[in-house]
């Protein structure tokens, strides 16, 4: 159990915080033993070198001339300290204050340690958990789900916001919702039961599609029959009125319903940031201020069990070092990841700095990887979603323990 | 049992049973054939016969938008390879029906600096409205395949700054006229295509320190493929090749001033120093020749019109072609037509939701100004110029097969063929006469909404949906649009 209660009352926006067992005697408690896992893609390999800013190291500053974040200190727009030589990007105000609550563990020069700067098979080598190759069928926690299906056989065990299921969850039985209110039968109430059925009829014949058939039927019963239509979020939270706003408030909606849900995907793209990338403010600064803020109001909303949630962010890989002749950053290599968390050691940096002179880079002019998103996905997969079997979700794979996540009495 | 295997039983089945179509409605009895029904008829939904029939219907449903009545009855007049023929000249089939309906469409002709004076969603509702327009009633319904799938390939979103008025040209000039010409011209134009230019970012590409946007997705996306040998140098280097190559007032322009002149090495050849708008072009020969970019687009448009893994030696054959003809689109799409691996793979292709949508309106005889069916589209996740990234929409099934696309395409099929959608009729059902039967009606849906199909498994299936022999004229006329809207909803409809 947590022991900073006040900490993160004053610190996240004056809500009561309950946490640990003031949880457990409550009627909405899950019905799993494991965290809800929420997995947040930044897709098109967002610039993590702006997001957690190395504010000590002047070599930031001489390769970024005019996108570079201030020192904190500097003015309006400079980066927010963590830890004196680390800051965040000024428009993840949130984010301090999840790390000053120490519910939020950032990452830094991490990532995949494939070479590839394609965004397509960095995506994929990630979401499969497999770096280079492209055979396996199957993603990181379509292995996880498959090897602890056993103990939860719920329709919405895993789910992705979006139309398409998302290649991480391949290999168990995932479901995709673009939109909650939209996931109805549009027929007539008179007509429902016999067109239903036809269906049904109709697709059992059909090996290929049988099985999303009979997922798309139980979904469709849980949503009907379980969740209530309307929703409102908890604890005063306000969701951005963005995609990924609302996408984030559906999922704790679905949290709420206690329908069985074990792990969410949800992505938010357009950090392929090659042009026009801005500093304190422009593009990546309104895409930051959408994550913090969604990602604030989903904790805020779940604050309750915060101790059963833990949230993980991922980018294909991060961006060149140095900056373009048009304000933006070309692909790169090493990244900063984010885990958050009522079960994380947060409110502390993790990854070793490898630095950023022109020898200390890698490839075209990258950051390093010294640290494996492995690394990451597998503490959190054996201590927060309890299943040891490392080996089989990240096969050939060796991890290291980082101790950002603390294990579930 | 994967799905091969279960064609190939179904197939081996039907020809045991052996019933036309004609002979069901004799033998169909509903007290006594419905357990018969249930066990014989209700696997081979999804499974055609192998007449001739089938092949034209085969062929229709992979280079057109979903056959009709009017194009299976030409492939059966014409034989399919002069009907091959007539959709590789498009320019020689009357299209004349068209026209009218794109006429209120007036960006569509527009210049790149009108573009920009109109108002962005406009000119976009417009491309969107022109484009489902022509996948609905155009006749040259292979070109209209080949630009959706040629959209893809040089995918520009349309969301993205001044792409949103300038991919109207992209379409008009870059993409249409060179569907069925020369790789190296589609290259070329895309290359210059300012949509592309502001899309990737060369638009902004200087000496100084390049943007490498373009240079790596050109060689990964547009011509070598990821695996196509190039290092990080030659994405270096390539990006200075197009340094200079900019928009000015919405249009092309290459500014020396902004090119970097100094020596490169790309692919291992060296570019002189001292050049200008060669570097780019030199750099474009290189690719468009390259075997790696022959394999890349011939696994490609094999994916698309044969299978989602098409055999290797077809692909292979392809780049051959490719290769040997200089990269002639036309004879390249009329070898992947022909081949043997070409024929022998009816529905195995999960329709995209465009294709789906547009399939099942086309099978309804839509009448509609195309509004209601770009966001129907869009609903169902696959909105026109809509993917951000630069790779465009993934082409094989389990990228587009979900619980929420599965639902989606079950509401849009019922509320069409229910004749719900809003400023769109369907024109497929009859007034039905008082003597109408269950089997007669069920027969006329099979005939109306698959047309060529031999589907006497399905027509048994629907007539008893629609009440069997004991159905009353009320009863059929209202099942009659659920039970079409089934067949559109059901697994047949969504494989071709």
């Amino acid at each position: 159990m947590r022991t900073e209660p006040l900490a993160r009352r004053t610190l996240l926006g004056g809500h009561l915080w309950q946490v640990g067992n003031s949880s457990q005697g409550q009627a909405t408690t899950p019905t799993t033993s494991r965290d809800l896992l929420l997995c947040v893609f930044l897709r098109g390999g967002a610039d993590g070198l702006n997001i957690v800013v190395p504010h000590g190291d002047a070599d930031y500053y001489r390769a970024r001339s005019t996108i570079a974040i201030p020192q904190p200190g500097q003015g309006v727009g400079a980066a927010l300290d963590l830890d004196g030589y680390f800051g965040l990007h000024p428009a993840l105000a949130s984010f301090q204050r999840l790390y000053q609550a120490k519910l939020l563990a950032p990452i830094h020069a991490c990532g995949s340690p494939d070479p590839t700067h394609s965004h397509f098979d960095a995506m994929d080598y990630m979401e499969r958990g497999i770096p280079g190759d492209k055979r396996t069928a199957t993603g990181w926690l379509g292995r996880h789900l498959q090897l602890t299906s056993q103990t939860n056989d719920a329709p919405l065990r895993a789910v992705g916001m979006g139309g398409q299921t998302p290649l991480a969850m391949r290999g168990a039985k995932a479901t995709a919702i673009s939109s909650i209110a939209a996931f109805h039968l549009r027929e007539p109430q008179s007509d429902q039961h016999v067109v239903a059925a036809a269906l049904r009829e109709l697709y059992g014949s059909d090996n290929l599609l049988n099985g999303m058939a009979t997922q798309t039927f139980s979904v469709l019963e849980q949503i009907d029959q379980k969740l209530q239509p309307d929703y409102t979020p908890a604890h005063g939270a306000i969701y951005p009125d963005s995609p990924f706003g609302r996408n984030l408030q559906q999922i704790a909606q679905l949290a709420r319903g206690d329908l069985g849900m074990e792990v969410a995907c949800a992505d938010i793209g357009g950090w392929d940031t090659h042009a026009n990338q801005g500093n304190q403010e422009g593009e990546q600064a309104q895409l930051l201020a959408d994550l913090g803020q969604s990602l604030e109001a989903f904790v805020t909303d779940l604050e309750d069990r915060l101790d059963r949630l833990t949230i993980v962010t991922m980018s294909e890989f991060g961006r060149r070092v140095n900056e373009n002749a048009s304000g933006g950053t070309d692909h790169g290599h090493g990244n900063c990841m984010f885990v958050i968390g009522g079960q994380i050691n947060g409110g502390k940096m993790y990854g070793a700095w490898p630095g950023l002179q022109q020898e200390q880079r890698y490839g075209p002019g990258d950051l390093q990887v010294t640290t494996d998103f492995r690394d990451v996905l597998s503490e959190i997969v054996r201590k927060r979603l309890g299943n040891a079997d490392i080996a089989q979700v990240f096969p050939d794979y060796q991890p290291h323990g980082l101790d950002l996540a603390r294990t579930s009495g | 049992m994967n799905r091969r295997t279960f064609m190939k039983d179904t197939a081996a089945l039907l020809a045991v049973v052996g019933l036309p179509s004609w002979a069901m409605e004799k033998l169909y009895d509903r007290e006594q054939l419905t357990p018969l029904a249930q066990q014989l008829f209700l696997p081979f939904i999804g499974a055609p016969t192998a007449t001739i029939d089938s092949a034209a219907v085969h062929l229709l449903n992979r280079i057109s938008y979903g056959p009709t009545p009017d194009e299976v009855a030409r492939v059966l007049q014409l034989g399919l390879s002069a009907y091959i023929e007539e959709q590789l000249a498009p320019t020689q089939i009357d299209d004349r029906d068209l026209a009218p309906r794109l006429a209120a469409l007036t960006t569509l002709q527009m210049n790149n600096a009108e573009l920009l004076e109109q108002k962005a969603q406009v000119v976009i509702r417009e491309l969107e409205q022109a484009t489902v327009l022509r996948a609905l009633y155009s006749r040259q319904q292979l070109q209209e395949v080949l630009v959706d799938f040629w959209s893809n390939h040089f995918n520009i979103y349309i969301g993205k700054g001044q792409c949103r008025f300038l991919k109207t040209t992209d379409d008009r000039e870059a993409i249409r006229p060179h569907v069925l010409g020369r790789f190296r011209d589609l290259l070329g134009a895309s290359a210059k295509s300012p949509a592309m230019l502001f899309f990737l970012d060369n638009h902004l590409n200087r000496k100084q320190a390049p943007n490498e946007n373009y240079g790596r997705e050109l060689m990964e996306l547009h011509t070598l493929g990821v695996e196509g040998g190039y290092t990080e140098d030659d994405v270096q280097a390539v990006a200075r090749c197009f340094t200079g190559w900019l928009i000015r007032q919405g249009d092309f322009f290459f500014a020396l001033r902004q090119h970097d002149t100094a020596e490169k090495t790309v692919l291992g050849m060296t570019m002189p120093a001292g050049r200008g708008l060669e570097d780019g072009e030199q750099v474009l020969d290189l690719l468009a020749q390259h075997p790696a970019t022959a394999h890349f687009i011939a696994s490609k448009l094999c994916r698309r019109f044969v299978a989602d893994a098409p055999p290797d030696a077809l692909v292979q054959q392809i780049a051959t072609v490719f290769q040997q003809t200089d990269g002639d689109l036309r004879q390249v799409m009329q070898a992947i037509l022909t081949a043997p691996e070409f024929a022998s793979a009816a529905n195995q292709k999960f329709r995209r939701p465009a294709e789906f949508a547009i399939a099942a309106a086309r099978a309804v005889g839509a009448e509609t100004d195309g509004k209601q069916l770009v966001q129907q589209i869009q609903q169902l996740g696959q909105p026109f110029f809509g993917e951000p990234a630069p790779n465009g929409y993934p082409d094989v099934a389990p990228a587009w097969l979900s619980t929420s696309g599965l639902l989606g395409r079950w509401n849009y099929a019922l509320s069409l063929a229910a004749d719900k959608l809003p400023n769109l009729q369907v024109n497929y059902l009859p007034a039905l006469a008082d003597t109408a039967t269950a089997i007669t009606v069920a027969n006329h849906l099979v005939m109306a909404l698959l047309p060529g199909h031999t589907a006497s498994d399905v027509s048994a299936y629907l007539a008893e949906f629609l009440g069997g022999g004991q159905a009353s004229i009320q009863q059929l006329r209202a099942r009659a649009p659920v039970a079409a809207g089934l067949l559109l909803a059901a697994p047949i409809f969504q494989w071709h």
